[in-house]
Order: C-alpha cells, then structure tokens, then sequence
C-alpha cells in the first residue's frame, strides 16, 4: 500500500478516520477493539489501533459519541461507544462533503488517467 | 493469553506510554491512560499476540495517539517537549533490544521461571534465618539447621516454600504489591550475605582438615619422605628386634597412628606386638608390617593383589674407627637378638 514517495492509506486516512469511526458506531455501538476490528474488516487494513482509540477519545470528548461500561463475565469490561444526536449530525455532514470531496477526486484522477493514457 | 499475564503486559505497556506523555496536563493524562487501559485489555484479551505485536511499540502508541486525539499538551503545543522528546530518544532503544529474538525468548521463558523462583525463596529464607542463628558450617548440606536442628530446618523450609508459593500466588501480574518486591530484594541480598558467612567459616575449615594429617602424620625425612618403619642395628651389621624407642622426653616415638603407605602407595598392614593387658605397643620395632603388592600371573594376564611381608632394608654398616670398637661391643653383645629372617649383607 506505500508507493516510494511514502504516501500510504495511512496518510489519506488520518483525515477520514472520524467518519470511518462514526460510520461505524452507527451501524452498532462498539467497544474500542470490537470498532477496529470492524474497520479493518471493512478494509481498512492499515488503521492502527492508537489512532482509533485517540480518534475515539476525540469524538467523546467533542459529544459526538457517548459510552458506557458493560461488564463482562470473562475477561475485561468493556467501554462501549454509541453514536449523540450530535454523532449522527456530525456523520451526515461529514458523508456530504466526503462524497462531494470523493467525487472531486475522483473527476480529478479520472481527468488525469484519461491524460495520461 | 492468560487474565494475569495479560494485565501485567498491559500495566507495563501502560507505564511506558504514561512516560511519554509526561508533557500533558495531568488530569487529561490520567483521564486519557485509564479508558486506554480499558482499551488495552480488550485488545489483549481479544489476541493471542503480545501486546506490543497487536498494537505496536509504546512509543509509536504515544505519539499515534497523541496526533489522533488531537492531543496539544499541557505547557508545550506542538511537538513533545525535551524530557518528552528524551524520553522518545530511550524507548526507541528500548524497543531495539525489545524487538529482539532474545528479548523475546527470555522475556516469554520467565512466567515458567516464577514458580521456581517462589519455591527457592521460601528455601533461601531459611537458610538467612539460620545464617543469622548463627549456623555457619551448613552441617547437613543443603539441610540448613535452625537453632542447631536439621530437623526443625527441613519442617522451617516446607513451611516457607509453601508460604511463600501460596504469596506468589496471591502477588502476581496486577496485584503484585511493591512490599513483595521488596521481599524479594531482601532475599537476594540476604542470601549473598550468608554466601559470604558461610564461604568464611568453611573456608579455613578445609585448610585445617586438609593440613592436619600432613602435621600430625608419620615421621617423616626433611625431604619429606615418610618414615613408616624403623630398624635398629647394632654397629656389627646386626638386626635388632625388640627395640624400645623414646625420644629425649622419655615419649614414645611412633611412626603414625594412622594409615600407612609404602613407597609406591600401596597401603601397609601393621601388625603390633601387644603388652601384658593386650594393648598394642606402637613403639616396638621393627614393627611387624605387611604390604600388599601386585602379583603378576604366569601368563601375565591377571593380576592380583597380595600381602607380602616388610623386609628389613639392606644397609651397609659403618667401619667404626679402632679405638671405639672395645667399649660398643659389650653394650651391643648383651642386648642384641639376630632374627633368624635377617638378611644383612
């Protein structure tokens, strides 16, 4: 996934990961390992599991994400996190620009290899 | 992955990561370190690898999180401070040595060495304990005595081993108290100082138990060679048997007590004459001794080991000067007895 200029998913998903997170508390409330897992299931191999849990930290701290503790009968608790009201606006504004971003992009590359070839 | 290993890995990891966050406000630190916590467990519960595996190096952790969380600090914004920056500076390091195949193989093989660890403790306390009773010499190595009983010693360490397995048992991982540690410090340090107590009691122990025959052994000439026998001559050449020897103190002089070896190492059997009451005279010689030799077969196959007789040795008696001769011979006419076996040249 890295070319040699050092550009890999993880630099383009620095800036997404918020949504990538938010969208996936929205499908269900998760704990901190249960998301990353669901991440990288969805395909986002790379994302590293300090930068879920800061981005985690993060979106509870701005009140687009709640938690609450649920105790568990083998092994450890778990911090489960469920998407605010202010979570799901938060989730339609980022889809919209993302989409209208993705498009952009998209247009761009498309523009770019049509050039190139 | 086991619940106690597992939050031990995880209170260390917590430890290094805490370290690198020194440069944050304290109650966000905190705040951030306990749901990371939480977080951790979940992960090393949900994994079978080592945390530092599963979620990368403390310090990659730190400064991912810090950069994801949007983490500015406390008094420096931006990059980590200088003892942060320092701090970075160690754990990557640390992480060299951490990432390598010994680290590693050492680092998974102590969990297997604690539980012997607990046993030689309850063992070790012993022996400082009877160190410090005074029991210096160890006597029923490696029994070590209390109050001068092995038996008391030897109940004193079963029960010390099974309490202090049944502490290690209570003390591990998370809930390891600091006073254990301690404990363990001072096991350490007591056991390398009974070492030094033993080491120097028993030390010229060996020295005076080694030297003693040397002393105290048989007559021996100035070039060392012991005297095992001796054979009295009158100035003609005569054996004499039935000799009484005293030194100037009127002391018998004895040959040695204890056992005898001819020249070539092979022990002697002495046989003493015994007085009126049946006690040996050990002063009487010759003394009548035997030495066991190699007899060597016809064929010269076997070999076997044989009691062969000491023989008077052959000497050359001094020509005595004229004038001497006159006043020696009475003395030597009325006390000397040939043995029929004396063989004088």
């Amino acid at each position: 996934m890295t070319d040699r200029t050092g550009t890999d998913t993880t630099q383009l998903l620095k800036g997404v990961l918020d949504l990538a997170v938010l969208a996936v508390v929205k499908d269900a409330d998760g704990y901190g390992y249960d998301i990353l897992r669901r991440l990288r299931d969805a395909g986002l191999e790379e994302v590293g599991d300090a930068s879920v849990y800061g981005t985690l930290r993060r979106l509870f701290s701005a009140g687009a994400l709640s938690s609450y503790v649920v105790p568990s009968e083998e092994g450890p608790h778990r911090k489960y996190y469920a998407l605010t009201p202010r979570g799901h606006d938060l989730l339609e504004r980022g889809a919209k620009t993302w989409r209208q971003f993705a498009d952009t992009l998209d247009q761009l590359v498309g523009t770019d290899r049509k050039e190139a070839a | 992955m086991t619940t106690t290993t597992a939050a031990g890995e995880v209170n260390r990891y917590l430890d290094e990561v805490r370290a690198l966050l020194v440069d944050l406000a304290e109650d966000e630190r905190n705040e951030l370190l306990d749901d990371l916590a939480i977080h951790l467990r979940e992960v090393a519960a949900e994994t079978d690898e080592p945390l530092e595996r599963a979620v990368g190096s403390p310090a990659a952790f730190a400064s991912e999180l810090r950069s994801s969380a949007g983490l500015t600090g406390g008094a420096h914004t931006g990059g980590p401070g200088p003892v942060a920056a320092a701090r970075q500076r160690l754990e990557r390091g640390r992480r060299l040595v951490s990432e390598s195949g010994p680290y590693r193989w050492t680092r998974a093989l102590l969990p297997e060495l604690v539980p012997g660890w607990w046993v030689l403790r309850g063992y070790l306390v012993v022996v400082v304990l009877s160190v410090m009773g005074g029991d210096h010499h160890f006597p029923h190595f490696p029994v070590p005595a209390l109050l001068g009983s092995a038996l008391l010693g030897l109940v004193a360490v079963a029960v010390a081993i099974f309490a202090s397995v049944s502490l290690g048992r209570r003390h591990r991982g998370e809930h390891r108290a600091r006073w254990v540690n301690v404990l363990d410090v001072l096991v350490v340090i007591g056991t390398l100082s009974a070492a030094g107590a033993i080491r120097q009691h028993v030390g010229p122990q060996y020295v005076f138990s080694e030297a003693a025959p040397m002393s105290a052994g048989p007559l021996s000439h100035a070039d060392g060679r012991p005297i095992t026998n001796l054979f009295a001559y009158d100035e003609a050449g005569q054996l004499l048997d039935g000799v009484l020897l005293y030194d100037q103190d009127g002391r018998p002089v004895v040959v040695g007590d204890g056992d005898l070896y001819s020249d070539s190492g092979l022990p002697l059997e002495t046989e003493y004459r015994l007085d009126a009451n049946g006690a040996e005279i050990p002063n009487l010689y010759p003394l009548d001794q035997r030495v066991q030799e190699w007899r060597y077969q016809p064929d010269g196959s076997e070999s076997t080991l044989e009691a062969q007789p000491v023989r008077p040795p052959a000497i050359a008696p001094p020509r005595l000067a004229e004038s001497q001769q006159q006043t020696t011979t009475t003395v030597s006419t009325s006390s000397t007895t040939a043995l029929p076996t004396t063989t004088v040249p």
